[in-house]
């Protein structure tokens, strides 16, 4: 045993020696050839797939298993060497990415997942020949994609289960989370009254745009909504040869308690302003909430 | 362990080639890393192009491509589909439990089967069931109607059609029908007019795959812009029906009103099972025996009351509600919703749902209005297709003949 652990912390030291070596030296890439930006979701360190729990998640140290894990890309961007930011164009394929957006999707309706079997943890597309130190991209869908009826719609923005009512438009994040600790505990019941309770069954994380005017739900708005909520990440000394972006659940609700529910709220956090639950999921996506700017997003990183 | 210690070491060796440019060149994530597998589902399935007469609006359904649907095999399939003879006592068709005039549904709880023996569950409505991924309330494995129509025409347990082990009676009772010895060649060239439980099986598919409803007053409101279509309280209804409070669109959101569907637009199919709180006898989220959701199937006791959000095309019209007929009116299916789940309080099912653990968290439960109650009620009432429901199409062949 301890010359395994032994040999992998050292084999693992090697290779870090040898990818900091490389990281500034990759070369050109891009051009006629196209790039694949690989993405991961992970629960800490470990992937998140649907079937699996996941034991320590959040302050209440809870267990969690994935129902749905999908998300949308959007402005993608290569950082070149000299610092610029260069658009890289999206390969529309019918299934999962237009010109525009694209669709990760971690879930393959195994285990408690709802949605299909098929998955995506890559995004494709083009960028001008050049030396590329970096990434950056959003999380959403663009605003003039964002507010149509979402089943005239084309891949892949034609998922119902990630669309809402199209005023606010979609779920640029879909995860849904079952909770092993339930059901509601009798100190919490008597707050099962009306819209939502505190002890939940369920943790979800839809994050979309809000505020978007008033008005039915089933129209566009006049103007884009005062929260867009799409963040911005940008990676830099991000080898694209060979490290893929890491989307951590547990990162990202490193502050939050998945097995309550803030009363009269949603469940989750769905985005909405008056939703306690938001305040700190928003702060690590790297969102302002209630006007109150993040003080750094930790849910992306380089792996 | 010295082996595995040694492949990491020679990996980290061939990567620290990088500047070769030979990985430098081409797709940057090494293939097989980059999980992209299509779902088996649909590699067999193509878009119908037979004329379905669907609005420009409605993408075409995927059927089989080992059964491409043409007028020859619809005609074919309608008969059969209201021929008693596909019953063992030649008592019951098909359309005894899908009655065109209530949208393919037949009103009742739960349906006799041809020995008086009652299905668990309550008769789907058909409109647009082309559509539908997955079959039935809670079957994950059933994804043709082609594999479907054995399930009542076969099934045993409960018996409903009846025709078990009566394959050859039921050949030579088709092949006695000159209409029969008419349509099949027609609809079958390829098998030279095989009559036999393959192409039975197939031709009701395809009927049933003609079954469109894209035409209510909704549809005319969202989807062509006539605005006069529907009543205020609909209208007003319908903000409420995809507002965060009631949550309604969740689990009800696509072309068919509900969350499982495949089209020709939609490549991947999209597939839900959800429980709702209907029951919770044990406390821990039971639901009554026979009728427990995809449990039955997969064995998984976290899969329990998990049944498909069905269609509500035609609601109005499709009573009683939910997968056992349990709830007479749509009333009482805002009352179960509204709780966050049905409280039962006598009898072996009581129990309150509002507390199942295994409950969809987007089941929470709502205050309601008396006008927000009769506004959403007015909403699911324009999901009606009148012509639908009146389409000489889907009617009764045999009626017409002299």
């Amino acid at each position: 045993m301890l010359s395994r652990i032994s040999g992998r912390t050292a084999s693992a030291a090697i290779l870090a020696l040898f990818l900091g070596a490389c990281a500034t030296s990759a070369g050109p890439i891009g051009g006629d050839n196209p790039i694949t930006i690989r993405f991961d979701a992970r629960v800490g360190d470990k992937p998140a797939r649907c079937g699996e729990t996941y034991t320590d998640v959040g302050t209440s140290r809870a267990a969690i298993f994935l129902q749905d894990f999908r998300i949308y890309v959007s402005n993608v961007r290569l950082i070149r060497a000299d610092g610029a930011e260069v658009p890289f164009a999206l390969t529309p394929d019918n299934q999962w990415q237009n010109d525009k957006v694209a669709l990760l999707d971690f879930e393959n309706a195994t285990g408690n997942c709802n949605g299909n079997a098929a998955m995506n943890n890559a995004v494709r597309g083009n960028v001008p020949a050049g030396d590329y130190t970096g990434l950056a991209f959003e999380i959403g869908v663009p605003y003039e994609l964002n507010h149509k009826d979402p089943t005239l719609a084309s891949a892949p923005l034609n998922y119902s289960g990630l669309t809402w009512p199209w005023r606010i438009g979609y779920k640029f994040t879909t995860i849904d989370l079952d909770t092993a600790n339930k059901p509601a505990t009798a100190s919490h019941a008597p707050a099962m009254q009306g819209m939502g309770g505190m002890a939940a069954s369920g943790f979800s994380i839809h994050l979309g745009s809000t505020e978007c005017g008033a008005g039915s739900p089933t129209t566009p708005p006049t103007a884009p909504c005062d929260n867009p909520n799409r963040p911005t990440y940008r990676l830099d000394g991000f080898d694209l040869t060979r490290q893929t972006v890491v989307l951590d659940l547990a990162a990202l609700l490193a502050g939050t308690d998945v097995t309550v529910n803030a009363p009269g709220s949603a469940s989750g956090c769905m985005a909405f302003v008056a939703d306690d639950d938001c305040i700190a999921i928003m702060e690590r996506f790297g969102l302002a909430f209630r006007g109150k700017a993040s003080s750094g997003q930790t849910f992306v990183k380089g792996g | 362990m010295i082996w595995r210690g040694l492949t990491i070491l020679f990996n980290a060796v061939l990567l620290a080639a990088c500047a070769s440019a030979s990985d430098e060149t081409g797709s940057l994530a090494p293939s097989p890393a980059a999980e992209t597998a299509s779902s088996p589902l649909v590699s067999d399935l193509v878009p119908v192009t037979f004329d379905l007469g669907l609005p420009d609006w409605m993408p075409p359904p995927l059927e089989p491509a080992s059964n491409r649907l043409n007028a020859a095999k619809a005609e074919l399939g309608r008969r059969l589909f209201y021929d008693v003879r596909l019953s063992a006592n030649e008592t019951k068709s098909c359309a005894s439990c899908h009655r065109q005039e209530l949208a393919f549904t037949d009103g009742l709880p739960v349906s006799p089967g041809v020995t008086g023996q009652l299905t668990p569950r309550n008769s789907m409505s058909l409109a647009n069931v082309a559509y539908a991924p997955v079959l039935t309330w809670s079957n994950p494995l059933l994804h043709t109607l082609e594999q479907q129509a054995l399930v009542p025409l076969l099934g045993q347990e409960p018996v409903e059609m009846g025709m078990a082990n009566l394959d050859a009676e039921l050949v030579d009772r088709l092949k006695a029908e000159p209409i029969y010895r008419e349509l099949f060649p027609r609809a079958f060239p390829e098998k030279q007019g095989e009559i036999s439980l393959a192409t039975v099986v197939r031709a009701l598919s395809a009927f049933q795959r003609t079954l469109i409803s894209a035409n209510s007053p909704y549809d005319r409101y969202r989807y062509e812009g006539d605005i006069d279509a529907m009543p205020e309280a609909a209208i007003r209804g319908e903000a409420l029906f995809f507002s965060e409070k009631f949550e309604c669109h969740h689990c009800h959101n696509n072309i068919n009103m509900n969350d499982t569907i495949i089209h020709a637009r939609a490549p991947h199919p999209e597939i839900a099972f959800n429980n709702t709180g209907l029951y919770n006898i044990d406390g821990k989220g039971a639901y009554p025996p026979g009728n427990t959701g995809i449990a039955e199937l997969t064995g998984r006791p976290e899969d329990m009351g998990r049944f498909k959000a069905p269609s509500l095309r035609n609601v109005a019209i499709t009573a009683p509600y939910m997968h056992d007929g349990s709830i007479a009116t749509l009333d009482g299916v805002l009352d179960h919703y509204a709780a966050g789940g049905r409280t039962i309080t006598n009898g072996p099912h009581a129990g309150v749902g509002r507390n199942n653990p295994l409950k969809s968290s987007f089941v929470p439960g709502f205050d309601m209005t008396s006008e927000e109650r009769a506004d959403l009620i007015a909403f699911l009432r324009s999901l009606t297709d009148e012509a639908f429901l009146t389409n000489p199409k889907y009617s009764d062949p045999w009626k017409k003949e002299p």
